[in-house]
């Protein structure tokens, strides 16, 4: 009982830490989704370049459009939103890049299957010739 | 009565609000968007193609589909629970969609292997039809060769017969000439001797054939010549058996020329009998000299 600073400077380290955890609290609470809006960002480039803008254009807008929305939710810090927007973007533009995928290839296999058909086509004419 | 009716309804009522209240703290077991999320991922599952070729995007969705129903079980709100369900579907399409792409690229790789079995039968086909051509363009070819051939063969034939044709008529020009042919202003003159007529008769003998066979043959090979033939006698003997026996010489000689192929219309046959000696009757000789057959080849032109 002889040493009272102990005793507050423990009291004082109780107080630090319980802000401290109460800081980190708020801090992942409020922190912005900035991996969810990264992959959104990539599934989205990956589906331009596929040629989704072509082939898959209503999955793109979608994409597109939820992103900005998430961008908007970010600013108004409602992260929450920003982070579901996000992932919803994300999945919608991953639609647009498989569905792209999916017409080049059918329409590869129609183009292959059309000129086999044309060259045996010409290859009948030329035995009859 | 009335009291116990009022106080059952009020417990009535109490129970009813206790199981509003119960009901509304606890979660919903279900949700209808998170039910559809569900049964699209449990048809991707089934479907062969979207297995193969939408592996991650089936686990993704999985994981999403897992969120929602933790969502759901925790009581969360439904917009939480729609969101995940909401991932699932659009990962679980995207899974659909990437086994389209495999379907796709196993159509691509059989599209190409048709081709190739395609271009293999083309090529053969063209070098079957180009054998067929070769063979036929050989065919040709050795007909054309042929013709070729044939053609060479009769140019030189009809060459040898001209270059014979030329020499023979040279040789029978020789032969005129040894014949002793003589060239007068008539034409070329041919003087057959008594020797080959017995005396008073007009058949030929053998000795003539020679020449007659000669004279034929260059009738024939000069078919635009025409010949004169006049008999002629000594004087001995009556005048008209003279001018009867150089008319039968004459015709004799015309006969022999017919039996050899000489039309009658190229010859003319007339006698003269002792009228045109050609040297004096008083010796033997000159009368030998003046019986005979003389065969005037007119110059054509």
């Amino acid at each position: 009982m002889n040493n009272p600073i102990p005793a507050r400077r423990r009291l004082a380290g109780a107080g630090l830490l319980a802000s401290l955890l109460l800081l980190g609290a708020c801090a992942t609470a409020e922190l912005p989704p900035t991996a969810e809006l990264a992959a959104a960002n990539a599934a989205l480039t990956q589906a331009e370049s596929a040629g989704a803008q072509r082939w898959a254009p209503v999955e793109l807008l979608a994409a597109r459009e939820k992103l900005s929305r998430a961008d908007a939710a970010v600013r108004e810090e409602r992260f929450g939103d920003a982070r579901r927007l996000a992932e919803a973007a994300e999945a919608d533009a991953l639609l647009a890049d498989r569905k792209t995928r999916a017409v080049n290839a059918q329409q590869a296999a129609e183009e292959l299957v059309r000129s086999n058909e044309l060259l045996r086509r010409e290859a009948e004419r030329n035995v009859r010739r | 009565m009335n009291k116990f009716s009022s106080r059952g309804l009020k417990a009535a009522l109490a129970l009813g609000a206790l199981l509003g209240m119960a009901a509304c703290a606890t979660a919903p077991t279900s949700n209808a968007v998170l039910d559809d999320a569900n049964a699209s991922y449990q048809r991707a599952v089934n479907d062969a193609y979207a297995a193969r070729g939408g592996t991650v995007e089936l686990q993704s969705a999985r994981a999403a589909l897992q969120r929602a129903q933790a969502a759901l079980q925790a009581g969360e709100s439904a917009v939480i629970v729609e969101h995940y369900a909401y991932v699932a579907k659009r990962r679980t399409e995207a899974a659909i969609e990437a086994g389209k792409v495999v379907a796709g690229d196993e159509a691509v790789a059989a599209a190409a292997a048709d081709r190739q079995r395609i271009m293999i039968e083309v090529r053969t086909r063209e070098a079957e039809a180009m054998e067929r051509r070769a063979a036929m363009s050989a065919a040709e070819a050795e007909a054309a060769r042929k013709r070729a051939e044939e053609q060479l063969a009769r140019a030189q034939a009809a060459n040898a017969s001209a270059l014979a044709a030329d020499e023979q008529s040279k040789r029978l020009a020789a032969q005129l000439e040894e014949m002793k042919a003589k060239k007068t202003e008539r034409g070329m003159v041919l003087t057959l001797g008594d020797v080959l007529f017995d005396t008073g008769r007009s058949d030929l003998k053998p000795g003539a054939m020679r020449t007659l066979e000669q004279l034929a043959a260059f009738l024939r090979e000069n078919p635009e010549r025409s010949a004169l033939i006049e008999g002629h006698t000594d004087s001995t003997g009556a005048a008209a058996y003279n001018q009867a026996l150089s008319e039968q010489r004459a015709l004799a000689v015309k006969n022999a020329l017919a039996e050899r192929g000489i039309a009658g219309e190229r010859i003319s046959a007339v006698g003269f009998g002792p009228s045109k000696p050609v040297v004096g009757n008083d010796t033997a000789a000159g009368r030998q000299q003046n019986r005979r057959v003389e065969i005037i080849l007119p110059d054509n032109k």
